[in-house]
């Protein structure tokens, strides 16, 4: 559990800090576009943490 | 006690004045350059980010040291029970010695040790996720983990408490007519756990008040110091993060501020864990000295 509750935590937190670093480069009024963007990589990677939890694999 | 309140607050308070500094200096910049916010609010964060986690990620470790040590203490004293139980006979029966109650508080470290600690890093992880990217928001899980972890631990100590005043070993109970003021105080003045505290407060009290009998004073003085030493130091470090967020909170971003607030927060549900581990130390530390004295009076 340990482990999956690590990995969980390594990849939220990457995503967030690739997000916040992009968002920063690009320009301001590009920043609602990303946004989208940032709420699918976070999603996909949830899903697969709870499936991969589970016993399945999403991809 | 008051030299350790000193050197706590020496400690911490150093860091917490580079967050106000550092938050006042943000201030200024963003009032110079307007148009640099974005990098000024991001060069904030990670410098409170960096000033302010290391005091409670040192005490995640300081409290995960000391269930470790517990667990293995735990470990190496229930033969030498078990053998001196056998050795004396009737002499211990008067003390009721419950097993249940010795595989409880085990129970209760490797509980600490394998859930509660990692849970509760990772609580502080959402939050910091939270507060740093406001689109992509962490709050309800880090909220839900802290508040079943509180409940987790305050049902555990409920469960201990019961086990003490029904098994009846010791019942001479501490009179509270001299504390019953400060627990009040204590319970309405300390969010979430401060009724929790002062009833397991309380039955530390019963429990080594009782012990006295076997032995002398001294010796509980120092049981209570080096147990509660480390809770103390955890829930003073709690208070000096909210009360730095109270501080800044007129003239600094909320995202620092709710930041501070929730390490605050989790320092706090950190201290119900290490009461919990302070329990446990003590129960060691008493039977131990009954054990000592069993062996004394055999001879």
């Amino acid at each position: 559990m340990r482990g999956r509750l690590l990995e969980f935590m390594t990849g939220v937190l990457f995503i967030t800090i690739l997000s916040s670093v992009l968002s920063l480069l690009l320009p301001e009024d590009m920043e609602m576009e990303f946004l989208p963007i940032i709420k699918i990589a976070m999603g996909i990677w949830i899903i697969h943490s709870i499936t991969a939890f589970f016993g399945h694999s999403l991809f | 006690m008051i030299p350790m309140i000193e050197s706590i607050i020496g400690t911490v308070l150093s860091s917490f004045i580079v967050v106000i500094i550092s938050t006042f200096m943000v201030l200024v910049l963003d009032f110079l350059f307007p148009s640099y916010s974005r990098w000024t609010r991001m060069f904030l964060f990670f410098i409170v980010l960096t000033v302010v986690l290391l005091p409670a990620f040192e005490h995640l470790q300081i409290i995960r040291s000391i269930t470790q040590t517990i667990a293995t203490m735990f470990i190496s004293i229930y033969p030498l029970l078990t053998a001196s139980i056998l050795a004396s006979g009737g002499s211990f029966s008067m003390l009721n010695f419950q097993p249940a109650m010795l595989l409880f508080a085990n129970g209760a470290v490797i509980l600490a040790d394998k859930i509660l600690i990692p849970l509760l890093s990772a609580a502080m992880l959402f939050d910091i996720v939270s507060r740093f990217h406001p689109a992509v928001p962490f709050t309800k899980m880090a909220d839900l983990l802290r508040t079943t972890l509180l409940g987790l631990v305050s049902a555990l100590v409920a469960a201990y408490s019961i086990f003490i005043t029904a098994g009846g070993t010791i019942s001479w109970a501490l009179n509270g007519v001299t504390s019953e003021p400060i627990k009040e105080l204590i319970r309405q003045n300390v969010p979430l756990i401060g009724s929790f505290m002062t009833d397991s407060l309380g039955a530390i009290g019963r429990y080594s008040s009782g012990a006295s009998v076997f032995i002398g004073a001294w010796l509980i003085v120092t049981i209570w110091s080096v147990a509660l030493l480390p809770t103390m130091k955890t829930l003073l470090t709690g208070f000096l993060y909210r009360w730095t967020a109270a501080i800044i909170e007129p003239f600094a971003n909320e995202e620092i501020t709710g930041l501070l607030d929730d390490i605050g927060k989790t320092l706090f549900v950190l201290c119900a864990v290490s009461f919990l581990v302070a329990f446990a130390f003590i129960y060691t530390a008493l039977f131990t000295v009954i054990l000592v004295k069993l062996i004394t009076v055999a001879k």
